[in-house]
């Protein structure tokens, strides 16, 4: 099957090929920037030891919530046993799977000394569990990439060889899926709501607000996928899927916005200095200002998108969806990217105001890793769909 | 179909809620008997009078060592010599005649130790004769008339200086030199005050940070 | 595949066919396409076991120059070194020969490196000590003679300007962090303001110890809240996770100029770091494990800072806490730091 795999996923339409090679370009360049960090440090980066985490752990936080929202559709497909959703299912798993190997990558590119990293390897190294929230992380995320990887991979070899998975099989990894991926996006979230020195994360609604920006963002990822998959391959998707995948992220939008609407008075009905950090992030403190307009720009289109999703007339036009899903995904992506990570050191222990501004090289990894998750991502649907769609099967090849 | 799936998803969401919160809840740093904080140690361990395999001899062997008693707690703690630092002293190695003969009422000549500026206190508390015994002059004086030498000129500050030196005694007023294994060893009062202008002067500071002005101030 | 394709020659050799004969009966397969390219491509067996040999030759070479003839000795040493301590363990749960080991290891690498001679200590922790740092804000004028003294003992970064201590200069009336500035160049003391200096409070229950991810931190027995450099792996996970800005992190190569540099070290305090680990005060434990003050204590002039043993009665520092007003920063947060403030 993986000779199969591989000679399905380097043959393609011209578009593909194009597609293919931009990311392996990004890459490329993403490898060569964190060469740079490699050989001078971090020093490179726009970080410091008053803002010490930045775009990389932004981007991780961000994506850990992707990988989890794959439960949204695993969930109704098995357990409540909604046929509609389990076309899309393996593309869900196939997302979760891309999103780990990013967040991993994120994480390790954030690292001071990678070269360590065998560290935190429990027997070899020395894993602080369970005082740690980070080796919590540690194992949960490289459970849940596990579970993603091993599933759908039983599934679809069951598949290719034209049999029939056995439930008994694949119904417990599945349910514990279920379970497991709340867990890692609620793990992620105690990493920063557990530090009493950054108030603006030492909140309960951290945990429950990341789930919903989390059921908000992926399936909306999820979406913009199908989509593609329907125009660009033979894939059938019903059109009932998308909607009902609409309605997740509709509901989950909606929450998110209670969830921002509650932290928001907080903050603001009685300021106190532990509110700093948001009225850094919406006004600016002294001048300092660099992420009013970003905070302004994700909250307007998040508020854009989740009224377009509410209407029923505009969630069932499929341009609108589409549009709405991207800008959604854009606005989470900001909120809960910088707008979370980088407040949560603005002002620092001693109430010293210090921005933070990213660099090419932290630009240029991020942009490679989301291009080798993009790349994978897109080998993971290509061989995923000609399994389903009968294009490759053992019996074919002999 | 669906229905079952429902019931099947609450019964199991139950105890793995149940087994999530004992695994998260194992995680939390609740204080344990140890971690009742370092007074809560003092309490348990730091009643007794502690003994020490090292001295402060090895950082303190270059200081003349006089030995200051306080007979209200017992401690004894040690201050540099001063006599071996004074310049033209003892007085009376030059001067040996009385200073009501050494007093001159020429104005045109000027007064011994004319350049001593006096700034301690004001005119009506301190002069001269209040600090310099009369009857010695290579000895201070005391307010019950009595005398002290140089070497203990702390028990002169002393008298106007009470909540100071009781925090000099205690260590938590002035220098300490060497080490923090005893016997301790602190400066005295001369070591840091000029007795004649006490007040300490500014200073520009020792370092200026032009890191931290980038920090700031990226612009 | 690729051993497909040679067993395919060896049957095909044996027949005595040419190369170029074989390749006439692969061409009624159809093309290759994508990855079968590369993988897929046909060869003789000359040509494989070339292109085997180079690769095993190449990465042969790549190994570390202990195997290679024509390393000198001390590179040889320096290569073996470098590979016991990339694999050593955790310091905190070494024997006492391991950390034997590793401190003469550290020495001897030094030595190769640099040619000079340095002193690292394993010293464990005396017994019955429980160190405590008292503050005095009625005396300190702001020189800042403790940060010069930290950098120097401590064998800091000097490129970075990297300090443990922060004095802040505060404005008469409130003692509000946010309005004081700490990196003043004035005259001081200023009229009209008061100084209060910070740096790692070495705290009873340090936050920064339970979110190590490697437990690469770790409060020793005599209350220091220490760092195995070697250990951490830079995730700043605990530089998030103190409330007192007590942590700093090598962002780049740290560099001491060699004249400055302070030769008797402690594994556990100024040895040379490198980049990408976490690093701070250690309350000079070079030092106080041998019983003298922090170099911060030692250097001011004035005396606003008390170091001593909490577990000793008679020590400065238990007096201070019995008959002061003392208190801590951000007591609410349940750190219980061993670092008090008091005034006259």
């Amino acid at each position: 099957m993986i000779s199969d795999g591989l000679k399905e996923a380097t043959k393609g339409s011209t578009a593909y090929h194009i597609w293919m090679a931009t990311l392996t370009l990004l890459m490329l360049f993403g490898t060569y920037a964190y060469y740079q960090q490699i050989v001078h440090g971090l020093s490179v980066t726009g970080m410091t030891d008053r803002v010490s985490w930045g775009l990389y752990i932004s981007n991780f936080t961000f994506l850990v919530g992707v990988a989890a929202a794959a439960v949204m559709l695993v969930l109704p497909t098995y357990i409540l046993k909604d046929i509609d959703f389990s076309q899309a299912v393996l593309i869900g798993e196939g997302l979760a799977v891309a999103a780990l190997i990013m967040c991993l990558a994120f994480v390790t590119v954030d690292m001071g000394g990678p070269a360590r990293l065998w560290h935190i390897i429990p027997g070899i190294g020395n894993l602080n569990w369970p005082a740690s929230m980070l080796a919590w992380d540690v194992i949960v995320l490289n459970g849940y990439l596990f579970i993603n990887i091993t599933i759908p991979f039983y599934i679809l070899y069951h598949h290719y060889l034209g049999k029939k998975p056995k439930k008994s099989v694949y119904l417990p990894g599945v349910l514990i899926s279920v379970f497991w991926a709340v867990g890692i996006h609620l793990v992620t979230a105690f990493l920063y709501a557990g530090l009493p020195a950054r108030p603006f994360w030492n909140n309960a609604l951290l945990g429950p607000r990341f789930l919903a920006s989390a059921f908000a963002a992926g399936p909306a990822l999820i979406i913009l996928v199908l989509a593609i998959i329907r125009k660009y391959t033979d894939y059938y998707i019903a059109d009932k899927t998308i909607n009902k995948i609409a309605m997740v992220v509709t509901v989950a939008a909606q929450i998110n916005l209670i969830m921002l609407g509650s932290e928001l008075f907080k903050e603001f009905y009685s300021v106190t200095h532990h509110s700093s950090s948001a009225i850094y992030m919406f006004f600016g403190i002294d001048g300092k200002n660099a992420l009013v307009p970003w905070i302004w720009t994700s909250i307007a289109l998040n508020l854009l998108a989740t009224l377009a999703l509410t209407y029923n007339r505009f969630r069932r036009n499929h341009t609108v969806l589409f549009i709405s899903c991207a800008v959604l995904f854009l606005a989470i992506w900001i909120d809960k990217g910088m707008g979370l990570i980088i407040p949560g050191f603005i002002p620092g222990p001693w109430g010293e105001i210090v921005e933070y501004f990213p660099t090419w090289v932290e630009i240029g990894v991020t942009t490679g890793i989301w291009a080798l998750g993009a790349f994978v991502f897109s080998l993971l649907v290509k061989v995923a769909v000609s399994i389903e769609l009968g294009k490759m099967q053992y019996r074919n090849r002999q | 179909m669906i229905r079952n799936g429902w019931r099947f998803l609450m019964r199991s969401l139950g105890p793995g809620a149940v087994l999530f919160g004992i695994l998260v809840l194992g995680s939390c740093s609740a204080p344990a008997h140890e971690d009742q904080g370092p007074l809560a140690k003092i309490e348990e361990h730091g009643k007794e009078a502690k003994v020490y395999p090292l001295t402060s001899e090895p950082f303190t062997f270059y200081i003349k060592k006089i030995p200051v008693r306080n007979a209200e707690d017992d401690t004894m703690f040690y201050i540099p010599d001063r006599l071996g630092q004074l310049s033209s002293f003892p007085c009376s190695r030059c001067h040996s005649e009385p200073l009501d003969h050494l007093k001159s009422t020429d104005p045109t000549v000027k007064k011994a130790h004319w350049d001593i500026a006096l700034t301690h206190a004001t005119e009506e508390v301190l002069n001269c004769k209040v600090c310099h015994s009369e009857k010695d002059m290579d000895y201070l004086r005391l307010n019950n008339n009595s005398t002290v030498d140089f070497n203990n000129s702390h028990r002169s500050c002393a008298q106007c200086h009470a909540s100071e030196y009781k925090d000099w005694i205690g260590g938590a007023h002035g220098k300490q030199l060497g080490a923090w294994v005893p016997p301790r060893v602190s400066a005295t009062c001369v070591d840091c005050h000029n007795p004649h202008s006490p007040a300490l002067e500014t200073r520009w500071p020792a370092r200026l940070n032009t890191i931290k002005i980038k920090e700031l101030d990226p612009k | 595949m690729l051993f497909n394709r040679k067993n395919k020659v060896k049957k095909n050799q044996k027949a005595d066919l040419t190369f170029s004969e074989e390749q006439g009966k692969m061409d009624n397969r159809p093309a290759n396409e994508g990855v079968e390219q590369v993988i897929n491509k046909p060869q003789d067996r000359r040509t494989a076991m070339k292109g085997l040999t180079a690769m095993l030759l190449s990465g042969a070479g790549l190994l570390n120059s202990s195997c290679s003839l024509t390393a000198g000795e001390d590179e040889q040493d320096l290569a073996q070194l470098k590979w016991e301590e990339y694999f050593k363990g955790n310091y905190r749960l070494m024997t006492p020969e391991e950390k034997k080991e590793t401190v003469r290891r550290l020495e001897r690498m030094y030595e190769l490196n640099n040619g000079g001679k340095i002193n690292i200590s394993d010293k464990g922790p005396l017994k019955d000590v429980l160190y405590g740092y008292a503050f005095n804000i009625s005396k300190c004028r702001g020189y800042m003679d403790c940060i010069n003294a930290c950098i120097k003992e401590n064998n800091q970064d000097r490129n970075s300007q990297m300090q443990y201590i922060r004095i802040h200069e505060f404005e008469n009336g409130r003692m509000d962090f946010a309005m004081a500035d700490d990196n003043f160049y004035h005259e001081v003391p200023a009229a009209g303001h008061f100084y209060i200096g910070t740096q790692c409070f070495h705290c009873d229950n340090p936050p920064c110890v339970d979110v190590c991810p490697v437990k690469a931190t770790w409060k020793e027995k005599d209350g220091i809240v220490v760092i195995d450099y070697d250990w951490c792996i830079g995730c700043r996970y605990c530089e998030a996770a103190c409330p007192y800005d007590g942590r700093r992190f090598n962002w780049s190569d740290p560099h001491v100029p060699e004249n400055e540099l302070n030769k008797d070290q402690h594994y556990l305090g100024n040895r040379l770091r490198k980049k990408g680990v976490m690093e701070k005060c250690t309350f000079c434990i070079q030092r106080t494990r041998s019983g003298a003050n922090p170099a911060c204590v030692e250097a001011c002039p004035t005396g606003a800072r008390i170091f001593g043993n909490l577990l000793d009665p008679k020590s400065s520092i238990r007096w201070v806490l019995e008959n002061k007003k003392v208190f801590r920063l951000k007591e609410d947060l349940g750190t219980e730091p061993k670092f008090w403030y008091f005034m006259d």
